[in-house]
């Protein structure tokens, strides 16, 4: 046996031998793009107590909810619906902000250590040692992922008390919010409603399809009002938080958003982080500095005239209201 | 993907992303049962520090405990001189503190990926000088260390590790300081009936006046290493760092230049916590200073008032050093 092949035998032995089960309840941060969801995944990283999933989670189980149903008789099967394809790019390419354009140089790259090859052994471990419920998978994927990760910065620190994750747009469907809670009556749902009219300054920039405001605001509506009826349905399982509050107000937000999930406030919430490295910000404008951009949230007042400000209010500053007399106490 | 193909794309990835390691070295030596692997404990996981989890055994083979010897002339002999046979062995077998301690801690270092590093290194910085081929050998030990829990955080301002009775060689530590000029040697000094007490249990002295001329030759050389170094060698009385943890810590990080945080009280192995490396039973993870005194109930009276004829005024001295 050749020394690369007898070292990686190796490495997947002493892996599996030493697995960090990974069985906390699941935090879903989701809303519309461009609302803050990246930066609150990366507030979450490095803290103690939390198994921060990276990036944005993408797996059919929640992504496709009627269309994809774990198979308690299969690995194979129940790894497809859990599984996330694009790891494997990740691990080879390293990973960049998500708005990051093709060719720009100055974006950060990050190494994202996972191998694939072990998280499907360690998955396939978990599931032949008994796995019941959608919740054992949904366990088993969660253990495979944060130990096929072999540079995470923060798998042995203990106890951990969080899984965190960051899924855009899923709030929105209401099949997919009910499973959340149907695998995780113990989780819980952070969703950020952010100003509609910084939000819509900014989404046009990312997407074309955000282009014309009514069609932009009425996405953005259907993003808030989900969070609103899941916070009526779900109760004190629903967070709303508001992107004005998370950027501008950080230590006050955070410390209020770890008191409601059962986290300890810790220094490493106030700093957004990739694996323990600090990350400039996800944002469609261009970005110098590391940290979160508090001057940002007013910049929409040159971007947009007065006539759009005016429109987008209109259709939508109601919302806005009730998300945040529903989030952060002034 | 065959397993091949994945292992080669995980040393391309890690050699696409290399952490440089080029700070200096904080180096903790005495003689062993000292408090030396506690001392490393304690350093692991501070964010500034690259904290090596165990013994620095990068000395001749056979005298590991010695300062390398380094052909300068011959580059295809510098990895094998320094490189270091356990980390091999705990990729197989898991970390232990001791034969006998029953806790085991993964350690997923790959000894391939850290030739390739090093190898990386001397080519691309054009490696020539001792301490350039020892950044280059740290920085290909902590890469190639996987699941280290502290290589990408925080700013880093040394690299810290124990090699036990390394200082009690001062030629050895002139070396030591040849190459590291801006380093730091911290040496711990146990008062001798407690030292005695644990390691003639751990290595069955049979007579007082031997182990404790050992001792003896340790402080010692503590002591004239810090006459001749002057601060850059720090004095740690073991007492102090088991009975009063943070206040130790707190004048340990001022004097080598680092941040007193939470993590330098609590003993951890890459960010887990551990259990004393002590010659006796330990039921829990952490610090135990209740074992500090112990001696005086174990060791009979004669005993203690041997050791306290023969090494007390040197412990008195090792203490006042320690206190300046």
């Amino acid at each position: 046996m050749t020394t690369a092949v007898h070292e990686h035998d190796a490495l997947y032995r002493s892996r599996l031998e030493h697995l960090v089960p990974v069985r906390e309840p699941l935090v879903l941060i989701s809303q519309i793009q461009r609302s803050g969801g990246t930066l609150l995944s990366q507030l979450f990283d490095g803290h103690p107590e939390c198994h921060a999933h990276p990036h944005e989670l993408s797996f059919a189980y929640l992504n496709e909810p009627r269309a994809s149903s774990i198979d308690l008789a299969s690995a194979e099967r129940s790894y497809e619906v859990v599984g996330e394809p694009r790891l494997a790019k990740r691990f080879r390419a390293g990973y960049r902000k998500p708005a990051a354009r093709p060719g720009d140089a100055d974006a950060d790259v990050f190494p994202f250590l996972l191998l694939p090859g072990l998280q499907r052994r360690i998955f396939d471990a978990c599931f032949a040692e008994g796995a019941e419920s959608d919740r054992d998978v949904l366990d088993c994927y969660f253990t495979s992922f944060f130990n096929a990760w072999l540079d995470n910065q923060n798998l042995y620190a203990a106890p951990k008390r969080l899984v965190t994750a960051f899924a855009p747009r899923l709030v929105r469907k209401q099949p997919a919010v009910e499973r959340l809670f149907g695998a995780y009556p113990d989780g819980f749902l952070v969703s950020i409603v952010r100003e509609p009219r910084a939000w819509f300054a900014s989404a046009r920039l990312q997407k074309e399809r955000y282009a014309d405001v009514g069609h932009a605001i009425t996405r953005w509506r259907r993003s808030a009002e989900a969070a609103l009826d899941a916070g009526e349905r779900f109760g004190d399982r629903v967070v709303v938080v508001t992107y004005e509050d998370l950027v501008s107000r950080t230590g006050e937000t955070m410390a209020w958003l770890a008191g409601r999930l059962g986290l300890s406030s810790a220094p490493e919430l106030l700093v957004p982080t990739f694996n323990g490295r600090p990350i400039r910000a996800n944002s469609s404008y261009a970005v110098e500095g590391y940290g979160i951009l508090s001057n940002r949230t007013e910049a929409y007042r040159d971007t947009l005239d007065e006539a759009t400000l005016h429109r987008v209010d209109e259709l939508a500053g109601d919302v806005y209201e009730r998300a945040r007399a529903a989030s952060l106490p002034a | 993907m065959p397993d091949l193909d994945e292992y080669e794309a995980l040393c391309r990835v890690r050699l696409a992303h290399l952490v440089e390691v080029r700070e200096p070295l904080v180096l903790v030596s005495q003689v062993q049962r000292s408090g030396s692997t506690l001392l490393g404990q304690l350093f692991d996981g501070h964010p500034e520090c690259h904290a090596h989890p165990y013994e620095i055994r990068i000395g001749p083979r056979g005298r590991t405990y010695e300062w390398p010897e380094l052909d300068l002339a011959a580059p295809g002999t510098w990895f094998e001189s320094l490189v270091e046979r356990k980390p091999a062995v705990h990729l197989v077998e898991g970390y232990r503190t001791s034969s006998r301690s029953t806790e085991r801690f993964p350690f997923l270092f790959l000894p391939e990926l850290q030739r390739r590093i090093f190898d990386r290194c001397v080519a691309e910085r054009g490696a020539r000088t001792e301490r350039e081929i020892l950044d280059c050998y740290f920085t290909s030990y902590f890469n190639a260390w996987l699941d280290n829990q502290n290589l990408y955080g925080g700013r880093k301002r040394i690299v810290v590790g124990t090699t036990p009775r390394l200082a009690m060689n001062l030629e050895h530590v002139e070396r030591f300081f040849s190459a590291y000029p801006e380093g730091t040697l911290i040496s711990a000094v146990r008062s001798p009936a407690g030292w005695y007490h644990s390691a003639s249990r751990k290595y069955g002295y049979e007579s007082v006046d031997d182990a404790l001329a050992i001792w003896r030759r340790s402080s010692e050389a503590t002591l004239a290493a810090a006459g001749r170094w002057g601060d850059r060698v720090v004095v740690v009385v073991y007492e102090d760092l088991v009975g009063r943890t943070e206040a130790a810590m707190e004048r340990i990080a001022a004097r080598i230049g680092i941040s007193m945080t939470p993590s330098l009280v609590s003993p951890t192995f890459n960010g887990m916590l551990i259990r004393a490396n002590s010659s006796f039973p330990v039921d829990r993870p952490g610090i135990i200073p209740e074992r500090m005194h112990a001696h005086r109930e174990e060791l009979d009276a004669a005993t203690l008032g041997r050791i306290e004829e023969l090494a007390g005024d040197l412990y008195e001295r090792a203490a006042a050093a320690a206190a300046a």
